[in-house]
């Protein structure tokens, strides 16, 4: 049994600067991320393999930035999203996903994170790690 | 959230792997001796009798619950990706070990299916280009290697959209050329399936950005 999620982020611990937590279940995909994340210049990447691993995670290193996979085994992406906002109002979530209909996008984005972006959008993915990292 | 796995007792499951018989008779047969032991000399036959069935029964019940139905979640579980199915999560439940095989099973799978819709992604994006690249060689500069070559392309995109729309995905599903997340739409049919939407592969941006 994996251990349940620590319920909120640590009162008043600052984000790590450089730190990105990679939410997926797919080890292979964490494993493109992690590399691709690095060339980036982010000093660190974490990994989660679930929702309550990435929880646990975000309450105990405080990264600054975090995607998440939209369709995981277990607690999903939008919920995950949803309960770590619910527990840092300021965490700065981009979900990724495959999914390509609007309305899966719409309601990603009504959960409050910052942007969704598609797997494959390498681009897109390079703007928002450059951004979230000078911005 | 809802809950995509298929029951598994509509998987057709039956019964316990026969290599494990020999191992439950020897426990039944410890425990009976045990029985035996407890009961003493003044024990006649009946309560003996019943000392072994409960240790059969408890036996059983131990070895069921902890080995033989997370075993038979696992099988049932592979047996599915062998036939096309990534749909189904095995429970992490059972022994240490059996925790952690389930946790690689579905590890397995979520690599796959990632893989998977990877493809599905790049042949939709490819898919795109067809009509133009139809269009190019249409006219009467195009040479008959060109044209061949055009259509070998669209065969081999085409066969890759096929050999992708045959498997069953967790929470998501293939509607021609759209790529659903069934728990946001359940029950969505898509009136422009194989036809470019709003969300093809584009990313979208909130406003807290």
């Amino acid at each position: 049994m994996r251990s349940m999620p620590e319920p909120s982020a640590r009162p008043g611990a600052p984000p790590v600067s450089s730190t990105v937590l990679v939410v997926d279940d797919s080890a292979y995909t964490r494993s493109r991320l992690r590399r691709f994340i690095a060339e980036q210049g982010w000093k660190e990447v974490l990994e989660a393999a679930d929702g309550d691993e990435a929880l646990g995670l975000y309450a105990r290193q405080r990264p600054r930035l975090v995607l998440i996979d939209l369709i995981m085994r277990g607690r999903g992406g939008l919920e995950t999203a949803r309960l770590l906002l619910e527990s840092d109002p300021d965490a700065r979530i981009v979900m990724l996903t495959v999914v390509s209909d609007a309305e899966t996008h719409a309601r990603a984005l009504e959960t409050g994170i910052l942007r969704v972006v598609n797997k494959s959008d390498w681009d897109a993915l390079r703007d928002v790690l450059k951004k979230e990292l000078h911005g | 959230m809802a809950d995509d796995r298929t029951p598994l007792a509509s998987t057709g499951f039956t019964g316990a792997p026969r290599a494990l018989w020999p191992a439950l008779a020897l426990a039944g047969a410890l425990l009976l001796v045990a029985g035996v032991a407890f009961a003493g000399g003044t024990a006649g036959w009946p309560n003996r009798v019943a000392a072994f069935a409960a240790g059969v029964a408890a036996t059983a019940a131990v070895f069921y619950v902890r080995l033989l139905a997370p075993l038979a979640e696992m099988t049932t579980a592979c047996l599915s990706v062998k036939s096309e199915d990534l749909s189904l999560t095995v429970p992490e439940r059972g022994t240490r070990n059996l925790r952690t095989l389930a946790r690689v099973i579905n590890g397995m799978a979520a690599d796959f299916q990632e893989v998977l819709l990877l493809f599905a992604h790049m042949a939709r994006s490819a898919r795109q280009w067809v009509p133009l690249l139809e269009r190019s060689v249409a006219g009467s500069n195009a040479t008959d290697a060109e044209r061949r070559m055009v259509a070998a392309t669209v065969g081999q995109i085409d066969q890759i959209q096929e050999i992708i729309s045959a498997f069953k995905f967790f929470r998501v599903t293939l509607e021609g050329d759209a790529i659903i997340d069934r728990g946001v739409n359940p029950s969505r049919v898509p009136a422009g399936a194989g036809r470019r939407e709003d969300g093809s592969g584009q990313s979208h941006e909130g406003d807290r950005g």
